[in-house]
Parts: structure tokens; C-alpha cells; sequence
């Protein structure tokens, strides 16, 4: 077992009717420091699931989630929450961001957030600072002001980006970040995503369709049916 | 604090939080107005219910005149924190009114009434009540009358008076009579003082000073008497102009007492009025002279009651428990923490006594403040109770100064007992106890007014609680993207008790401010009010008052609106904040 972050018999069960629909049945994952993992399936093999299991969105029915050797299965709501806000950044297929915030309030967002959690002395004006920085990054710097609604897909997208990375997570991870966007807009992502492994060693888990560019990033995993059938 | 930021954001895009707010600033604007307009309404009621009672009575028990009364005064003026006593002989009177006529004579009578006559000891009576306020008041009704009518005449009228007759007319005027004449114009009033080298203050000064007197009668006969400003009215002549008695007119007080083979009368020539405010007692009271009184009820030397005024009302407990020889509540509980101290005392008796006691300490108990005779037993019975216990554990060794404390202060209250030695029960209550019922009653009303007109805030916090329901509603996909961010159960509750806590904050902030102006200038409103409707919505005549009264402190009331509106929105919006900080992250980023 690595002691970076590892999925041990995972299960996830729907009750329906009489037989529960299992939805994961038994996945074990290691998940290196560093490492570029891409997730790849049919629609319905359970992706999503296992994604929002291993960043604490979601509950499995069984098995254990360890980071680091401790158990995150047996922490409190609270400490949970923590975990989702500094340990784990998540970017979803439909960007998500808050429609009433403009550009650089939803990447700011999570550092607020942050700020009453857990006694980050960061001012409100740092967290400003690194998300502009984190905007410009992107190609953003002239849209700073803009709401999610006057934004292209692909703006979205590095605008959510930005908010996974806010808080310098150690974990990224993405649920078919390209899965609305047209095949150029969505090479941009998947190349800021390879850069940010390659040149800050930030650990990715990426749930994809686009097989061939993953094959050239790291290591991928298929699945089907809520089981791993190949890595 | 991401929390204020999202509550304050989401409120700004929903103008429905507009709507919370202005339910609140309403609800909260109406309990302020109306509790401060009834609150102003009862102190002046209470003011006018008190009239001329004493902050203690001393009545004999059985309700018959005593004698002796100057003796007993002597006692009572001894006791700590009495300042004056005065005594009164008060009974039932019939009283027929007779109007002078032209020739000189009195015709029969033109009216009758039934009623009260008060033979007071004016001295002391101006010492022990604020009977003086009432008559002084209405005294120079017609100086008054006669003032209007030179100042509606115009100045050369003013001029042709001579400064001195004004001045002597000034002298038996009040502030409140000049504000309340329409006819004389007070700034012309005042001009023509400036110019003359008078000061309107100090005549008013000098009325406030000169001592009330019964004034001259004709022959003995007649007793000088002070008559109520209602009872005077006889009725309108054919030109519909008011008719009442005035100088030299009299009223004819018949007794009425159970004596039906000597019926007494004493004719009465009133020399002045009374006015109090209070209906009952301006149409049915009628003043004079102590010894007249006595006399006519063939009653010499014997009075029906001794007023007695305190230093503060708040001594009235313990100087009417050394009236009367007893302990208060408060000492009873001392003697009983000085037993219970001992450990000693037989454990049920101990029971008992604490039982009794809390009822009498209890304000419940209306027979203990109407000055029932059974709260002068019970307490009795208690001090005896205590102090035997005391007793025996002295007996067996066990003593503590507490214990010969209150030992001493039982034999030392016995002592001190008014009217020791003679037969005389006495009664004493305060003017409260006088006016229970009334006082009760106006209490209650506004007690009830309040449960009322929460049902207002009830309404807003139910507005508060769809609109905050609504704003969940509409932003559920937000929830689930705050909470895979890292927003805690209790941070995505924050932002919704948030929400329903700024409505409210600002609601009564806004109610207050409303709520404020409108109470300080609430005469003005009605002022152009009325012209607008075109009738009087405050008639004088019917309250006697020149302004609706309002609350002068209205902090606290203010404070105790303000908290409970608070408090609703926050109630209000807990349930829809509670049910979005439970859902589930996942479900919710899937919600369409
Ligand atoms: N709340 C739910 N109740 C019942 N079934 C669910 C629920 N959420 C997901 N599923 C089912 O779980 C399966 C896996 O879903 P998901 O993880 O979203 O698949 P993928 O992301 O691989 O397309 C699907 O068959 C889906 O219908
Ligand atoms: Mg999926």
C-alpha cells in the first residue's frame, strides 16, 4: 500500500426494490503522489461515483478511503468539510460555479471558505491576489469581472479550474472536464491540466472520453460495470 | 466571512427580501406606536384614577368613623418615612344643585344628584394629597372666562384693563389653563405681558404658591365647598349655551345614612371646582370643611379615614406593617433563613411555614394587597410560629444574632402598633389597593394589546420563513457547489439564518426609526390628519386631554419589540436554513 491516497474494496449501493442496485462493487485503487491517473468507461460504469467517493462528496457503502494511513471514512462532517475545501480540488463536467459571483468571486470562493474553517490567517486580499494570479494564468486576466454567464464554455471551465486550485490542493480532480466543450477548447484543458502535473507534481485523477490524450499523460484504469477491468 | 458574503449577495438579487423586510419595519412600527400610545394613555390614567388618594389609607376595619384620630395621627406622623397625614370624614350624599336667581334667592333645587361629600382639614389635606393640584387648577374659571373674552376683543381691550386686574386674574391661572384656551392666543398674551413689564413666569410662580383657601360665606349656615366640574353642569338653556353653578351658587348635601328618622342636610355655597380628569369623581365629589362634616353627619370628632403621604411609595409595605404591629414578607423570610440556619425547628412545621409565606410574598394573593384582614392573621400566625421555634432552640443552648434579631424585631414591631390599647381594627391600604380593579383592568389591556399585536410579527415571520424557503429552493445547485468546496452543515446554515436574520435586523431598524418619528410627533399627524378627514379623531372633551399622551421611556419597550422581531426572523428562517444545510452534496449538483 502507498501511503499517498488508496481505495480499499469500495462499494456503493442505490436501495431499489428488492435487490440494491450496486452501482461499485469492491474497487481497490492506489493513487501515487504525483501521479496522472485517468479514469476511463462507458457511460454508467460508476466514474462519477467512485470520483465523488474519493473526494468526499459522496459515502460509500463500504470499504475504506485512506490518505496519508488515516481513515477518512472515520472523521466527523466538519473535519470532512476541511478536507474538501484545502485537501481536494474538483472540477465537474458542467463547471459549476456560482451564477450570482462574478469570475474572480468563485475562485476566491473556496479560500473563504477556507478562511473560517480552519483559522487560516489569509486576508481576504491575499486570497483576491492569488486568484487573479491563478486568472491570468489561465488567459483570464481581462475577465476578472465577468459572471459565469457572460463566459464561453472554455472560460468556465478555467475559471473552475482556477477554483480547484485555489487553495493548493492535493488532489485534483475532474469528472469529464471536456465533456462540454468543443475538441480544440477541451485540448486547452486537458494541456493546463498535463502542465500543472509535469511542472508542479500536482496529482491528478481525471475522468475522461478522450482515451488518446490520457495514453500520452500517465496511467489509466477502465471501467465497467462499478468494477476496474483493466489498468 | 464567506457566510455574510452569499446572505447578503442572494438577498440583493431577490427583491421578495424587500417584502420581509418592510413586513417587519411594519409590524415592528405598529407594536412601538401603539404600546407607547397605551403606555402614555396609563400613566396619565393611573394619575387620574390616583386623584387625590393618599399613598396610604388608615380606615377602621369595620368601616365605621373612630374618634381619637388626632392621637393616632400624632403615632402615625412618628413612624419613619411619613412625611404628612391629614384626616377626612367621607360618606354618601344626595346633592341637589341651586342656581342663584336673578332676585337674589335660591329657587328649589334644579337638579339632584347622587354623591360623595369629603370633609378634609384643608391645611393638612394640601400636606398629604395633591388635592391643591386639582383645585387650584380649576379654581379661576371664571378669570379665565372673563380673560378670553377681553383678549378676543382685541388689543384696545387689553389696554383699557388695567395691568393689575390682569395680573390678579394671572395669579389664579396655570400653564395648562393658557395652553388650553383657544380664545387667547398666547403669543399675544405674552407680547402684551413683555410690554407691560410683566413676567408670565412669575405669575404663574405666584399662582403655583398662593395656598389654597375655602373662602368667605355669607353666614354660618352655609359651608364653603369645592364641587366637582362635572357635578356643577345643570344643563343648556334655550340658547343651547352650558349652564352650571358658579359663585355664590349652592349644593345642598343630604346624608345618606341608614338613620331614617333624622335626616340631616348642609347647605353648601361652592367656592370652587375641582377637576381631576376622571369623570366619576369630577361629577360626584363634593369638598368641605372637616368640622362641617362632622357636624352635619352629628359625628364631632370622629373621622372615616387618615391619609397618609411617604416619603417614596416604595416604603408603603413597611410602614403599613408597623401601622399595624406586624412583620413584612421580607423580615418573616429572614426570621425563617435564621431557623433554617439553626438547622433547628420541627422539619414539617418548617414546610408549612415556608408554604404560607410564599403565598404571602406571592402577588397573586389579591386578598393580601387589598389589606384583607386574613393577610394580617396569617402573618400573625407565622411570626408566632417562627419565633416559638426560635424559642425552643434557645431553650436548648442554640442561638445566633439573626435569631435574637428577629426575636427583638417581633416584640419591637407589637410595639409600635397604631391604636395600641384601644379597641380600634384598623385597615390600611394603598391607594393601589383602592383602585385594584381599575388598575387591574388597564394592565391587562395592555398585556392583551401586546399578545395581539405579536400576531403581526407572527404574520412577517411566516413571510420570512417562504421567502427564505424560496431563495433555498432556487439555489440548491449553490448548496451542493459551496458544499463540494468545503462548506460545512453549519456554514450553509449560516447563510440562510443569515438571510432571515438581516431581514429582521433591518426591518426593526427601519420599524424603530419609523416607530420614533411617528411617537414624537404623533399630535402633528393627527393635526393633519384631521383636516384631512375633516373630523376630530382625538376630541378633547372626551379625554380631557390637549394631546395624546405617549410613552416618555420607550427604551425598553423598544428594546424587548426589537429582540422578539429578531428573534421571529431568526425562528423563521432556521427551518428552510436547517433543511438546506442537510442536503446531500451530490443530489444537489445533479439538481436541475
Ligand atoms: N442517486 C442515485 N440513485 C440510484 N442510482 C444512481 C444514483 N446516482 C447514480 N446512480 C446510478 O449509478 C450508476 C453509475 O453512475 P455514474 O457514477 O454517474 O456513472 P458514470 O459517471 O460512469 O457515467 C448509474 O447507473 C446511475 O444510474
Ligand atoms: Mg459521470
Amino acid at each position: 500500500m502507498s501511503n499517498f491516497l488508496s481505495l480499499h474494496e469500495i462499494t456503493k449501493e442505490y436501495p431499489q426494490g428488492e435487490t440494491p442496485l450496486r452501482v461499485l462493487k469492491g474497487v481497490t485503487l492506489e493513487v501515487a503522489k504525483g501521479e496522472y491517473l485517468t479514469i476511463v468507461g462507458a457511460s454508467g460504469a460508476g466514474k462519477s461515483t467512485l470520483l465523488h467517493i474519493m473526494g468526499l462528496l459522496d459515502q460509500p457503502t463500504s470499504g475504506e478511503l485512506l490518505f496519508e494511513g488515516r481513515d477518512l471514512g472515520k472523521i466527523s462532517g466538519l473535519e470532512q468539510a476541511q478536507l474538501r475545501n484545502h485537501l481536494f480540488g474538483f472540477v465537474f463536467q458542467f463547471f459549476h460555479l456560482l451564477p450570482d459571483f462574478n469570475a474572480v468571486e468563485n475562485v476566491m470562493m473556496p479560500g473563504l471558505v477556507g478562511q473560517g474553517l480552519w483559522g487560516w490567517t489569509l486576508t481576504r486580499r491575499q486570497v483576491r491576489r492569488s486568484a487573479e494570479e491563478l486568472l491570468a494564468r489561465v488567459g483570464l486576466k481581462e475577465r476578472l469581472k465577468h459572471r459565469p454567464s457572460q463566459l464561453s464554455g472554455g472560460e468556465r471551465q478555467r475559471v473552475a479550474l482556477c477554483r480547484a486550485l485555489i487553495n493548493q490542493p492535493r488532489v485534483l480532480l475532474l469528472d469529464e472536464p471536456t465533456g462540454n466543450l468543443d475538441s480544440h477548447t477541451g485540448e486547452e484543458i486537458h494541456e493546463l491540466v498535463r502542465t500543472l502535473n509535469r511542472e508542479q507534481g500536482q496529482t491528478i485523477v481525471m475522468v475522461t472520453h478522450n482515451e488518446a490524450a490520457a495514453r500520452r499523460a500517465g496511467r489509466v484504469i477502465r471501467m465497467l460495470d462499478g468494477e476496474i477491468v483493466s489498468c | 466571512m464567506y457566510k455574510l458574503m452569499v446572505a447578503l449577495r442572494y438577498m440583493r438579487r431577490n427583491w421578495l427580501n424587500l417584502v420581509g423586510v418592510a413586513a417587519v419595519a411594519i409590524g415592528v412600527l405598529v407594536l412601538i406606536v401603539v404600546l407607547s400610545v397605551m403606555k402614555g394613555f396609563d400613566e396619565e390614567f393611573r394619575a387620574r384614577v390616583r386623584a387625590t388618594l393618599s399613598d396610604l389609607i388608615v380606615e377602621n376595619w369595620y368601616d365605621e368613623p373612630f374618634g381619637n384620630y388626632e392621637e393616632l395621627m400624632a403615632q402615625i406622623e412618628k413612624i419613619p418615612h411619613v412625611t404628612a397625614c391629614a384626616p377626612r370624614y367621607e360618606g354618601l350624599a344626595l346633592l341637589t344643585l341651586r342656581k342663584k336667581l336673578p332676585d337674589g334667592t335660591y329657587g328649589p333645587g334644579q337638579q339632584r344628584r347622587y354623591g360623595e361629600f369629603l370633609g378634609i382639614d384643608l391645611p393638612r389635606e394640601v400636606k398629604a394629597t395633591d388635592f391643591a393640584e386639582y383645585v387650584r387648577a380649576w379654581r379661576g374659571r371664571a378669570a379665565r372666562e372673563e380673560l378670553a373674552a377681553l383678549f378676543s376683543q382685541g388689543d384696545i381691550a387689553i389696554a383699557a384693563i388695567s395691568k393689575e386686574h390682569v395680573a390678579a386674574e394671572l395669579n389664579s391661572l396655570r400653564p395648562e389653563d393658557l395652553q388650553i384656551m383657544d380664545a387667547l392666543p398666547r403669543e399675544r398674551l405674552t407680547a402684551w405681558a413683555k410690554k407691560e413689564g410683566l413676567s408670565l413666569q412669575s405669575a404663574f410662580a405666584t399662582a403655583a404658591a398662593t395656598p389654597v383657601e375655602w373662602g368667605e360665606v355669607p353666614d354660618s349656615k352655609l359651608s364653603p365647598a369645592f364641587a366637582g366640574s362635572e357635578l356643577l353642569v345643570i344643563g343648556q338653556d334655550e340658547n343651547g349655551t352650558q349652564v352650571s353653578l358658579g359663585t355664590g351658587d349652592q349644593v345642598v348635601v343630604f346624608s345618606a345614612t341608614d338613620n331614617f328618622a333624622n335626616q340631616t342636610f348642609r347647605r353648601c355655597q361652592v367656592n370652587g371646582e375641582f377637576r381631576s380628569g376622571m369623570y366619576d369623581y369630577d361629577a360626584r365629589n363634593i369638598y368641605l370643611p372637616l368640622a362641617d362634616a362632622q357636624r352635619f353627619m352629628s359625628n364631632e370628632g370622629k373621622v372615616t379615614s387618615i391619609n397618609i403621604r411617604l416619603d417614596s411609595f416604595d416604603n408603603a409595605p413597611i410602614v403599613r406593617a408597623t401601622l399595624l404591629g406586624i412583620l413584612t414578607p421580607d423580615e418573616l423570610r429572614r426570621g425563617l433563613d435564621a431557623l433554617r440556619s439553626l438547622g433547628g425547628g420541627a422539619a414539617p412545621k418548617l414546610k408549612e411555614i415556608e408554604a404560607q409565606l410564599k403565598l404571602l410574598s406571592s402577588s397573586e394573593v389579591t386578598w393580601f394587597a387589598t389589606a384583607d384582614y386574613r393577610a394580617i392573621t396569617v402573618t400573625r400566625s407565622l411570626e408566632y410560629d417562627i419565633y416559638g421555634a426560635l424559642e425552643t432552640l434557645h431553650k436548648t443552648g442554640v442561638a445566633n444574632p439573626a435569631a435574637e434579631e428577629f426575636q427583638k424585631l417581633v416584640l419591637q414591631r407589637e410595639g409600635s402598633r397604631v391604636g395600641r390599647g384601644s379597641k380600634l381594627a384598623l385597615r390600611v391600604s394603598t391607594w393601589e389597593d383602592k383602585r385594584r380593579p381599575m388598575l387591574r383592568a388597564v394592565m391587562l389591556e395592555r398585556r392583551i394589546m401586546g399578545v395581539i399585536l405579536f400576531f403581526v410579527m407572527l404574520v412577517a415571520g411566516f413571510l420570512i420563513l417562504s421567502i427564505v424557503h424560496t431563495t433555498v429552493l432556487s439555489k440548491i445547485r449553490d448548496i451542493g457547489i459551496l458544499k463540494s468546496i468545503g462548506g460545512s452543515v453549519g456554514g450553509i446554515m449560516s447563510i440562510f439564518l443569515l438571510n432571515g436574520l438581516l431581514m429582521g435586523a433591518v426591518g426593526s431598524a427601519l420599524g424603530t426609526l419609523g416607530g420614533m418619528l411617528i411617537t414624537k410627533n404623533i399630535n402633528a399627524i393627527q393635526a393633519v390628519l384631521e383636516k384631512m378627514v375633516g373630523y376630530s379623531l382625538f376630541p378633547q372633551d372626551i379625554y380631557y386631554l390637549d394631546r395624546i399622551p405617549v410613552d416618555q421611556h420607550p427604551f425598553w419597550n423598544t428594546t424587548v419589540i426589537c429582540l422578539s422581531a429578531v428573534v421571529v426572523s431568526l425562528l423563521a428562517s432556521a427551518y428552510p436554513a436547517w433543511k438546506a444545510s442537510r442536503l446531500n452534496a451530490v443530489e444537489a449538483l445533479r439538481y436541475e
